[in-house]
């Protein structure tokens, strides 16, 4: 077996794991939702749509893009080569691997 | 047949030994071992009332979420699909040991550490949805902190495993036969030795750094740092979120400090036979020992900080190691 089959061998098995244990839990769990307090206005008042939900989602990436930019975009290059040489590393021994196993 | 006896023998050893009841059982008795030592540091006595010395307490806190007839969550928070993502961490997790040579019924491949890094990242993916898949701000804040820190401990945790992998198996890269069947060059070849020694040193301070991080242990634990934001990515979880989310924590843990201490040591190798999985479990208390006096001397650290940290020493220190592994 080489590391392709058995990495999908393995995602498989976590997804019958997964659902071997998610299953019973979730069946006998009864959820219970308490509403968002808004000042004792109706939560109909506040209607929450597509737009608003993407909210999060802009937040998060906001967030990760400022932490880039203090952290690594500062200017000096040293910074920028520290956090990507790792990933270019990485990249370069799966292509190795690659490589290797494709014969190439 | 064949390969049906094949996937019921994986089934065995992700399920029971050295999976899931295995890493629940390890982990748990770790968490207690670990608040144990650090109460011992911080003069205080640490869990006392349940069982002997308080060594059923993490099972009895674990037991008494996962039981909970009703879970309480706000409503825009998606508790079942939070719930399947910290169990898909937890199967990922116990999935993986299936590589680690503990029972005859492990499997491997040549490149399988890979494999162990692509499954164990499953854990991490899972903690930064968690945070992130919550509506209130607290939960989301501690997950954002968490994917942050992923950027620069996950190269880390890989390029070292790799390079202590290819320190002991430099012909398979196997995790497995890494484990297993390391090669030890001892006195015949000096050089190689030394070099190897190197390698499997700065690895594993490499590993040890980042599997801090990882776990969210002092002083990387500002994700889960309670006093700051309010409980941190699992302030919104109750019931059994919650006591999968612990249990998640705690196997995730356990996995990699059972793994990194029979790197570092690679003697005796780790084999399915009593003597041999106690060297292992020997390795393994002294290495969480490790870990936790350095976690419990140290205080928090911000954000900024510890990405700072993290991109100064054990990045360097893992590529360092990977360069030097091709001399071995």
């Amino acid at each position: 077996m080489d590391a392709l089959n058995l990495a999908g061998l393995l995602t498989v098995l976590s997804l019958l794991v997964s659902f071997a244990i998610w299953l019973p839990l979730a069946s006998r769990t009864r959820v219970r939702r308490t509403d968002v307090y808004l000042s004792g206005e109706p939560q109909a008042h506040f209607p929450i749509g597509v737009a608003e939900a993407s909210w999060a989602v802009r937040r998060v990436l906001e967030r990760l893009y400022s932490s880039l930019v203090n952290h690594v975009q500062t200017g000096s290059f040293n910074d920028w080569f520290t956090l990507s040489l790792p990933y270019l590393l990485l990249l370069l021994v799966l292509l190795a691997v690659a490589a290797y196993r494709g014969g190439v | 047949m064949e390969a049906l006896a094949v996937v019921g023998r994986m089934l065995f050893a992700a399920l029971v030994f050295p999976g899931l009841a295995f890493l629940v059982l390890l982990g748990l008795l770790s968490q207690w071992y670990r608040r144990k030592l650090s109460a011992r540091l911080q003069n205080r006595m640490g869990p006392t009332y349940v069982g002997p010395f308080g060594i059923l307490q993490p099972f009895a806190d674990v037991y008494k979420l996962l039981f909970v007839k009703e879970m309480v969550t706000g409503v825009y928070t998606p508790a079942r699909a939070i719930t399947y993502l910290l169990t898909l961490g937890i199967a990922a997790v116990v999935t993986s040991t299936v590589l680690l040579p503990l029972t005859p019924f492990s499997v491997g491949a040549e490149y399988d550490v890979l494999v162990f890094i692509y499954l164990t990242l499953y854990a991490s993916i899972a903690f930064a949805l968690v945070g992130l898949g919550s509506v209130s701000p607290y939960p989301g804040l501690g997950g954002i902190r968490y994917a942050t820190l992923m950027l620069a401990f996950e190269p880390a945790i890989a390029l070292s495993l790799i390079a202590a992998v290819r320190a002991l198996a430099p012909h398979t890269l196997s995790l497995r036969d890494a484990l297993g069947r390391p090669e030890i060059l001892g006195l015949n070849d000096p050089y190689r030795t030394l070099v190897q020694v190197f390698v499997l040193v700065t690895a594993g301070i490499s590993l040890m750094i980042a599997v801090l991080a990882k776990s969210m242990l002092k002083p990387f634990d500002i994700p889960e740092a309670e006093t700051e934001v309010a409980g941190g990515y699992l302030a919104e979880l109750s019931g059994p979120a919650l006591g999968l989310g612990i249990l998640l924590h705690e196997a995730e843990l356990a996995l990699y400090v059972l793994v990194l201490s029979n790197l570092l040591i690679p003697v005796p190798p780790v084999a399915p036979e009593p003597l041999s999985i106690l060297a292992s479990l020997v390795k393994y208390v002294a290495v969480l020992t490790i870990l936790t006096v350095v976690a419990y001397s140290m205080g928090r650290v911000r954000l900024d900080q510890a990405l700072g940290v993290l991109l100064r020493i054990p990045l360097p220190l893992s590529i360092l190691s990977l360069a030097l592994s091709f001399l071995v």
